[in-house]
């Protein structure tokens, strides 16, 4: 049985200020070795509970910091980036289940460093309507494939928001919101050991999991954080202009959706 | 009689490196002056010619090249970026020609500082199969309303590539290219006279002169600088990747295939930001 594993930082326990996700300082050092340690323990789990493979995919900012040589040997690795299928690069029908380890809450949302795909760029993110997550969009691109989400963790926003799309899911609170930057959380041995167990059970229950669909084709809403950077969004010929700061695109396919919020988000750094 | 007029730099008489198009130091200050004096004397040729009004669109770099206090009263200005229909923006049908001012030859083509949008994003361009240079781009733009391209000037490469396409326009040739970053060039004031003649003289024409036509819908390719800038434009859910360097897509207009080029270009940011 194969298991995906995407890794972001943010809902890592500990990880609760913007420095410990952006590589070139120590703190940034600290939280990679968080990071790479829980996710240790999804592999743990997922090899425990019947995993005959594991895919571990970087899936934050840069997609290179996991640190190869800490991670269980086990699994194999995608670092970097540009790469189809984003956070979910590598990621097909032949995987009985995706595991989302330290996730975070939509923008616009409550909950530790809670952004969807740019911080920097966007606002909002909806999708068909609804304010969507990462968890979502990437869950959602999954489900196309007929691949359950099986197991998420981040802080309690997350579990809230994000759990409810994946019944049946795995829910792993890890750290528990005092605001955009600050965070009660367990402790790493904690956090691991509740990652591990979960991953076990999630692998177990993989098969009674349903995946999360959306409605294809799919509207994508984008709220820019300037109206200068919706103006370079709507230089795309096919992007609609709804207001000054929103643009949107009816995609085919969720993968095609992921795509167009990929590219806004680059074009932001024209602005930079 | 409605005339458009747009300016870029790297054409200018005097204009000879990357210096001169790059805000932020005294080789762009003087260049601007020089740019905005060769756009002054297009107007006044214009006006002589039988203009009632006169757009000028900045269509450099960040469009805010042109010296609004010196440029000629009588003309309408528009600056900045980003802005619908790039280096023709403003441009509709009620326009009776276009003059491009400081254009410059093609990517991967002779010719004083020739690219064509970026040097940073594209090797080459092509359009509908053909190489091609800003001018072609925007000049099927205008032709899509049945606009004209009546006047060009810039460097003799320029001359023997734009005067094949726009059949009885106008060109002052104000320089000879003697490499990428050196021209031998009029003096800005004969360039000046050259211009102010030629404008006169197209707008006077204008009515006779046919507008540029391209086949839409158009198919539009770029050859990038890195594989890596071309897997970032190859994320665009309707991009072709039609080799390592090179991605394409089809559109139904002119004006979509110089949307996907800006688009493109626009993402160079990107790739600046992940030289690590």
């Amino acid at each position: 049985m194969k298991i995906f594993i995407s890794v972001d930082i943010e809902g890592v326990a500990g990880v609760v200020v913007p420095k410990q996700g952006q590589p070139g300082n120590l703190e940034y050092e600290h939280s990679r070795r968080l990071m790479t340690e829980e996710a240790n323990a999804a592999i743990a789990g997922a090899f425990a509970g019947g995993a005959t493979e594991v895919l571990v995919n970087d899936s934050h900012g840069p997609m290179i910091n996991l640190i190869p040589d800490l991670l269980d040997d086990r699994a194999e690795l995608i670092r970097g980036q540009i790469k189809p299928g984003s956070m979910f690069a590598g990621l097909d029908d032949s995987y009985a289940g995706a595991m989302c380890v330290g996730y975070h809450a939509a923008a616009a949302d409550f909950g530790v460093l809670a952004h969807t795909y740019s911080t920097r760029d966007f606002s909002a993110v909806r999708l068909n309507g609804l304010p969507a997550s990462e968890a979502m969009v990437f869950g959602a691109y999954a489900g196309a494939m007929a691949v359950p989400v099986i197991l998420l963790s981040g802080d309690d926003v997350t579990a809230r928001s994000c759990g409810a799309l994946f019944p049946g899911a795995e829910v792993v609170t890890v750290k528990t919101a005092l605001g955009q930057r600050a965070a009660k959380a367990l402790s790493p041995q904690m956090a691991r050991a509740r990652i591990r167990d979960a991953a076990e059970r999630a692998v177990q229950s993989a098969t009674r999991i349903k995946p999360y669909t959306i409605a294809e084709p799919c509207a994508l809403e984008l709220d820019l954080t300037s109206a200068v950077l919706a103006d370079l969004c709507e230089t795309i010929p096919v992007a609609r202009r709804h207001s000054a700061l929103t643009v949107g695109f009816e995609a085919p396919s969720i993968g095609d959706a992921i795509r167009w919020m990929a590219v806004c988000c680059m074009l932001g750094s024209h602005l930079v | 009689m409605k005339i458009y007029m747009s300016a870029d730099i790297e054409g200018v008489a005097g204009v000879v490196i990357p210096a001169h198009q790059r805000p932020g130091n005294a080789e762009y200050e003087d260049a601007r002056r020089l740019m905005t004096a060769e756009t002054n004397a297009a107007i006044e040729g214009a006006f002589v010619g039988g203009a009632t009004e006169v757009l000028v669109n900045d269509s450099h770099g960040p469009m805010t090249n042109i010296l609004p206090d010196l440029l000629d009263p009588r003309a309408e200005l528009i600056r900045g970026n980003i802005k619908h229909g790039g280096m023709f923006a403003g441009l509709d049908d009620s326009y009776a020609g276009v003059i491009c001012l400081g254009y410059h030859a093609r990517a991967a083509d002779y010719g004083v500082l020739a690219h064509t949008t970026s040097d940073f994003a594209f090797a080459r361009t092509w359009l509908n199969g053909e190489p091609a240079s800003e001018a072609m781009f925007y000049g099927a733009y205008a032709g899509a309303m049945g606009v004209p391209v009546i006047m060009l000037s810039g460097d003799d490469v320029t001359e023997a590539h734009c005067g094949s396409l726009f059949l009885g326009s106008h060109f002052a040739r104000v320089k000879s290219a003697l490499g990428q970053r050196a021209a031998r060039a009029l003096s800005p004031r004969a360039a000046q006279a050259l211009i102010r003649k030629a404008a006169e003289a197209a707008v006077r024409d204008a009515h006779h002169i046919k507008p540029y036509r391209v086949a839409e819908p158009c198919d539009v390719a770029f050859k990038f600088t890195s594989v890596f800038f071309a897997d970032i434009c190859a994320t665009i859910p309707v991009a072709e990747r039609r080799s390592p360097l090179t991605v394409g897509f089809k559109t139904e207009t002119a004006l979509d295939a110089i949307r996907w080029m800006r688009v493109c270009s626009s993402l160079g940011g990107h790739v600046r930001l992940s030289t690590n």
